[in-house]
């Protein structure tokens, strides 16, 4: 895996290339090859070359993060400051905030140049990036598959070289699952690790942002650089990522496996994932198997937490403050309704339907107030897994890529494909999806590193050892921005 | 299994309307999505959960003090509505 951001920084720092000439052939690029991929639904352009030459001014006085004059996009769901931040869905169509997410004005600050805003399920609800109301995204690696979700729209342009790096959010694995399906590296950090002002609201309690990287040593920087407390996030805390660092190899790293994560798996990603644990076993991680048979409540637990958050979290769009408007209408409830029926799609609509069901009188005890006692008991039984081991290796995904428009999968069937990535924000834990392997017809499959509460040093470590040493036989796509 | 009343209860309470044919394929989703929510009610290990308590994700020990800090203005507050005077404006019926 090449180290995209580390290798532009230095040719930014040798002078060998400026950051707007950087910045021109990332937006040429994209020009030329987003229109078949719909990665990118809006652009930056103009303001991404005004703040090129922000950056080169700034790498002039000697600026010294690598992420100054390199340029990145941002998901349709992280606010940047007039620039159209619609969540992929008609309810905010038109709407541009007034205000910087936390994430992204650090990064600002470091000088780094944002391309454009990237597709997505309609308000991260959805793991196909097909719920857009832009359209879906493919898979750069295919493009008869999908390229995952719901960050979908920022793994591609990562995978395709039409963004160095991407921000996306991971509610139940839309970081990582995207990132397995393209290929490339998702670091979803533990909860509270990033701040989420400035992240549209889905799933407050699950919610974080991350970065999709093409290495584990570029999302480690990119983490370094948004993570930490910050006063319009209560949930927020100051991450010291450099006291969990490991040292270079693995040798005594106790690495867990979760039995019930393999049960049923199928063989092509039970062998690639078997093969990097022998591989960590022959260099010297000891392996330690696991039982933890009540992880396969983590997605009912899920749905239901995740739904009855976003039927509150959307209960704000009302067609009065911002975003989609109607005419014709009699009361205000009428309007209301109105907005709501037509700007939101039919998977958002669905998931405020249950959310409402789970928080209802007669069925709140038995749904919600279940579902939060069994999550923190999860997230005990989780968390004393790392009493015993330091980082917990599990598969991204259940399977390689799926085909667009794939119609024989119903919705609760859509919904396992979630299995294994959501415990992870059931827990509030951190995880980094890298490749391992690809399936017999070239399609990336993605293992995950687990981590205990603020200890992204140990997964992002382990991560980079397998990088840099085991040969997962992913090509690089040949397109976009070449290094 | 969900009935009809409930959707149309569910609906309202979401502040959505559902056509005819969205309330039928409703029906039939969310009474399966419902049968999956269920198997936390066929708990692997039932009486655990009794005793744990439910997590609270905000840390009140670091709430910032009750002070008026700097906010947004009314004109950054109103950039993305229909407004009339510092207000956000809903007209009476749009009809008129």
């Amino acid at each position: 895996m090449k180290d995209t951001v580390f290798t532009l920084a230095s040719r930014l720092k040798e002078k060998k290339i400026s950051s707007v000439e950087l910045t021109k052939a990332y937006i040429h690029a994209i020009e030329k090859e987003n229109s078949a991929l719909n990665a990118y639904v809006s652009f930056n352009f103009e303001e991404a070359l005004k703040q090129a030459e922000e950056a080169d001014r700034m790498l002039a006085q000697g600026a010294c993060s690598p992420l100054c004059g390199i340029p990145m996009t941002l998901k349709d769901n992280i606010c940047a400051k007039g620039v159209p931040t619609t969540c992929a869905s008609r309810i905010l169509q038109d709407y541009k905030p007034v205000y910087d997410a936390t994430a992204w004005s650090k990064l600002r600050a470091l000088g780094a140049v944002m391309l454009g805003k990237t597709n997505m399920d309609e308000f991260a609800m959805g793991s196909t990036c097909e719920t857009s109301c832009y359209g879906a995204t493919k898979n750069p690696r295919d493009p008869a598959k999908v390229p995952g979700g719901s960050s979908g729209g920022g793994a591609a342009a990562v995978c395709a070289n039409l963004a160095p790096y991407a921000l996306g959010s991971d509610t139940g694995g839309s970081i990582r699952q995207p990132a397995s399906f393209c290929g490339i590296v998702g670091l979803k950090p533990t909860y509270g690790a990033v701040s989420r002002y400035g992240l549209v609201a889905y799933g407050s309690s699950l919610d974080q942002i991350g970065p999709l990287t093409t290495s584990v040593r570029d999302a480690a920087l990119v983490f370094d650089a948004i993570k930490g407390k910050d006063p319009f996030d209560d949930t927020s805390r100051a991450v010291d990522l450099s006291s969990t660092l490991l040292k270079e190899d693995v040798r005594g790293v106790k690495v867990g496996v979760i039995r019930e994560y393999f049960d049923g798996l199928g063989e092509e990603i039970s062998s690639a994932i078997g093969k990097t644990i022998a591989f960590l076993q022959e260099n010297g991680a000891e392996i330690i198997s696991l039982s933890l048979p009540e992880i396969k409540l983590a997605l009912p637990v899920y749905y239901i937490i995740a739904c009855a958050e976003a039927s509150s979290n959307l209960g704000r769009y009302d067609g009065i403050r911002y975003g989609y408007r109607v005419e014709n209408y009699t009361t205000l409830d009428d309007m209301i309704s109105k907005v709501r029926s037509e700007g939101f799609g039919k998977e958002v609509k669905r998931r405020i339907m249950l959310g409402s069901y789970v928080l209802s009188s007669g069925y709140y005890d038995a749904y919600y107030k279940k579902a939060r006692k069994l999550r923190s008991q999860l997230a005990a039984d989780l968390n004393k897994a790392f009493r015993s081991c330091d980082v917990l290796i599990a598969p991204t995904t259940a399977s390689t890529a799926f085909p667009l428009n794939n119609p024989t999968k119903s919705v609760t069937e859509t919904y396992l494909t979630d299995i294994y990535t959501v415990p992870v924000n059931v827990a509030g834990l951190p995880a980094v999806s890298l490749p391992c392997g690809k399936d017999k017809s070239g399609m990336p499959i993605g293992l995950q590193f687990i981590g205990g509460k603020f200890e992204e040093g140990k997964i992002l470590s382990v991560a980079r050892f397998l990088e840099e040493h085991f040969d997962c036989g992913i090509e690089e796509y040949e397109g976009g921005v070449r290094l | 299994m969900i009935t009809e009343r409930e959707i149309q209860m569910l609906a309202k309470l979401s502040k959505l309307r559902l056509t005819e044919e969205e309330k039928e394929r409703m029906i039939a989703e969310m009474s399966d999505i419902v049968a999956f929510a269920d198997t936390i009610n066929q708990n692997l290990s039932s009486g655990r959960e009794d005793i744990a308590t439910e997590e609270s994700a905000v840390d009140y020990e670091t709430l910032r003090a009750d002070e008026v800090q700097p906010s947004f203005s009314p004109e950054e507050l109103l950039a993305n509505a229909e407004s009339e005077n510092d207000y956000f404006l809903v007209r009476r019926n749009s009809t008129k």
